[in-house]
């Protein structure tokens, strides 16, 4: 087990955003978090982190290194590519010269090689997510968080970089859980899928897939999408009208 | 394409000369017609500058005023950075010292000077008081901007990597704050001066520049006056452009290469 | 707590005012003869209003920098407005309002003092000088927020030349001069009292100066608080506002009149 909500719930103020929100995540499974924005999303990944406590219920995990991806790249901006992956790897009991080294070779395994010295500033909006990402996974985390890591990023970029991540993970096998709006998302990566809805927010749908995500065929991914889109609006539909 | 960016970066130049030409040449045509006792021509000047900056007696005023601005500058930074954090980290403290500020913000600095001259006399340390109580506010507020401008997004990043307190002090915080309070450390040098040289004019038999301009007064030296005026304007540059070099070539690279 | 957080005055303000107080009669008790007690304060201040000075002089004083104010103002409205139309002007102008901003005004008076001697003319000229940088940094900046990306637009959408001034350069104008007006206020105040102080023979500069003479450390301490007065009114009505209301859509330091000495 990596992870288990148990009842948690979240108030920010009086007014509560997340209700008793239970599941359990297993050892290299990737749970995919769905619903529209504002619904609490986030917090349950900061709940996952410990940056925040729940206000009812318990979050239960014995792991230490969690590697989050916000949905922006959130880097320091007077530290240079490789410096702010650096930064991660203090309190490890490495050299200076073995966290250059580490740090380079993930900047490497993202395509970044050549681009250790730039600061944020100098790179694009891909370029300095790819940074974020290799920051994540640096530490070689036991549970990885993504916080719709691709939004806004154009849509060539974000196929390649899903990919890229894809490619991580079977260097980098680990946990997962990865918030996002879109279903094809969910179904490319996802070996389960909830859906958060109402306020506050629930657990108001969950969805396995069950074909493991080497075997995964176009007809599979559409289909698969198809039934999580229909989920999303069917519950979605009370809350709009 | 080379052209362009020439004539971009020379016309500015090209355009400042011939103002300083144009404002020479007025002077020039005010000293005629006032005559130059009352207002010294630009030769004249000139020769004074050189006079100020050769004469012993004059350098060591100079140097006089030079250590109450670093003293009084000093002072201020540490005080203003001290109080500003507390007052960014806890929202009271900025409540409880509000009408300090409020009031030394709102005092004419001429006033507050004589106010420490009639109570506790004139001399190195007063001066310096002075200064210092005048150009507080400017980098304590500062100071509290600064620490409010870190962001709260960045300090999550900190927290979910498990970064230990004193690395979010220190590559965290500092830098930003730093960054920050550059443009209000700026602004005080040259306030701070501006004090200094006024609290040295009041104190009057005193020290420094001050004491320099009284006597030029007296004898009605307009040219040492106006030499004056020059020699603290380019030593204001000077200071700015060698902190701001600084700043640029080690803390901002990443800013200034954008 | 709640209560109190949701009113206009907070606690701990007014508890750093009492603690000012204290923090006053302490070191009036325990330094006798140097720092006054508030009631001597207090009582200095009664009498000046009694004996009808403190209306004298502050009308005085008020005149001057009003008169210096509207001079000042205009020449830097004028210089800005060609500056930011301009900008070989921008250039022009830059060593002199450089210079200018960085002297000292001491050093100003006493040159003022040579030139026109001890009267009303000098500190006019003074406060309008030193106006004159205030009112032009606000209106070039304000008109550099007509940018090249504002013009092309309009060009775009062909608006004419009067429209463009009605529409975009006269509001950015308006805004500039309400900016400049308001942080030169605080400005004008400060250098009228210092050029009244160092050669003047009324207003409450000279006032204050008289009492370097006469030893009288309260009266000092009696203008000290006019003068305080009209420098929190002027922050309170003019500089807040102006600033809180340009905040919401650009970058503007409220410390703008700190500054100055």
């Amino acid at each position: 087990m990596v992870i288990e909500f148990d009842n948690v719930s979240k108030f920010f103020g009086k007014r509560k955003i997340l209700d008793s929100v239970s599941f359990r995540l297993e050892e290299g499974q990737i749970l995919a978090i769905l619903g529209p924005s504002g619904i609490g999303k986030t917090t349950l990944l900061r709940l996952a982190a410990g940056t925040v406590k729940p206000d009812s219920g318990q979050v239960r995990t014995d792991k230490q290194r969690f590697g989050f991806i916000f949905q922006e790249p959130r880097l320091l901006p007077w530290r240079t590519a490789l410096a702010n992956i650096t930064l991660v790897l203090q309190n490890r009991g490495l050299s200076r010269d073995e966290q250059r080294e580490i740090a380079s070779t993930m900047l490497k395994r993202l395509g970044l090689q050549g681009f250790e010295q730039y600061y944020p500033a100098e790179l694009s909006g891909g370029m300095r997510q790819r940074v974020s990402i290799a920051r994540a996974f640096v530490i070689d985390p036991e549970l990885a968080l993504l916080d719709e890591p691709f939004t806004g990023l154009d849509i060539g970029l974000k196929i390649s970089l899903r990919q890229m991540l894809l490619d991580l993970l079977t260097w980098h096998p680990c946990a997962m859980m990865y918030v996002t709006h879109e279903p094809q998302d969910a179904v490319l990566l996802a070996d389960r899928a909830i859906v958060l809805e109402g306020k506050p927010g629930r657990i108001v749908a969950s969805m396995d897939f069950e074909r493991p995500r080497g075997e995964r065929d176009q007809a599979y991914i559409q289909d698969q999408a198809a039934k999580l889109t229909s989920v999303l609006t069917a519950t979605s539909l009370p809350v709009s009208s | 394409m080379s052209n362009f960016w020439n004539a971009r970066k020379v016309l500015p130049f090209l355009w400042m000369a011939t103002g300083v030409v144009a404002f020479t040449v007025v002077w020039q045509l005010m000293s005629n017609s006032y005559g130059p006792l009352l207002v010294a021509t630009p030769s004249e000047t000139m020769v004074a500058v050189t006079r100020l900056l050769t004469s012993p007696a004059t350098l060591a005023a100079f140097a006089r005023t030079l250590g109450r601005v670093l003293l009084a500058l000093g002072l201020q930074i540490v005080s203003g950075v001290a109080s500003g954090v507390l007052a960014g980290l806890y929202p009271w403290v900025e409540d409880l010292l509000r009408p300090v500020i409020d009031a030394l913000v709102a005092v004419p600095p001429v006033a507050l000077t004589l106010l420490v001259i009639l109570m506790f006399g004139s001399g190195d340390y007063q001066v310096a008081a002075t200064a210092l109580a005048l150009g507080f506010p400017l980098l304590y507020t500062g100071t509290v901007r600064a620490v409010r401008s870190v962001d709260r997004s960045m300090l999550e990043m900190f927290r979910a990597f498990r970064l230990p307190r004193t690395t979010q002090l220190l590559v965290g915080y500092l830098p930003a704050t730093l960054y920050a309070l550059i443009p209000s450390i700026l602004l005080a040098t040259g306030l701070t001066l501006r004090l200094v040289v006024m609290a040295e004019v009041m104190v009057g038999g005193g020290s420094g520049i001050g004491q320099s301009l009284s006597e030029a007064r007296v004898h009605m030296a307009t040219a040492e006056i106006f030499a004056w005026l020059l020699v603290m304007a380019a030593t204001v540059l000077m200071i700015e452009g060698t902190l701001l070099y600084l700043v640029k070539s080690h803390l901002l690279k990443w800013q200034a290469r954008r | 707590m709640r209560a109190f957080t949701g009113s206009r005055i907070k606690p701990y303000y007014l508890l750093g005012v009492v603690g000012m107080m204290l923090a006053w009669e302490f070191s009036a008790v325990s330094l006798p003869g140097i720092v006054p007690r508030l009631a001597a304060v207090g009582s200095s201040l009664l009498l000046l209003a009694q004996t009808g000075e403190l209306w004298r002089q502050l009308g005085v004083s008020l005149q001057r920098s009003l008169t210096g104010l509207s001079f000042g103002a205009a020449l830097g409205l004028l210089l800005g407005t060609a500056a930011g139309l301009w900008k070989p002007a921008y250039y022009f102008f830059k060593p002199l309002m450089g210079t200018l901003l960085s002297s000292p005004a001491v050093v100003v008076v006493m040159l003022a003092m040579v030139w026109f001697g001890v009267g009303s003319f000098m500190p006019v000229f003074v406060t309008a000088l030193f106006t004159v940088p205030v009112m032009y940094v606000s209106v070039v900046e304000g008109m550099e927020l007509v940018d090249a990306e504002v013009l092309e637009m309009a060009a775009v959408f062909r608006i004419s030349r009067w429209a463009l001034w009605w529409n975009i350069y006269l509001p950015a104008l308006a805004t500039a001069v309400l900016t400049g007006l308001a942080f030169a206020a605080g400005t004008a105040f400060r250098k009228t009292i210092m050029a009244e102080l160092l050669g003047s023979n009324d207003g409450i500069g000279y006032a204050m100066a008289m009492t370097r003479f006469n030893l009288d450390v309260a009266r000092l301490f009696a203008w000290v608080a006019i003068c305080l007065c009209v420098g929190v009114v002027v922050q309170r009505l003019f500089v807040k506002p102006v600033a809180s209301y340009l905040r919401k859509w650009r970058d503007v330091n409220s410390e703008s009149g700190v500054v100055h000495e």
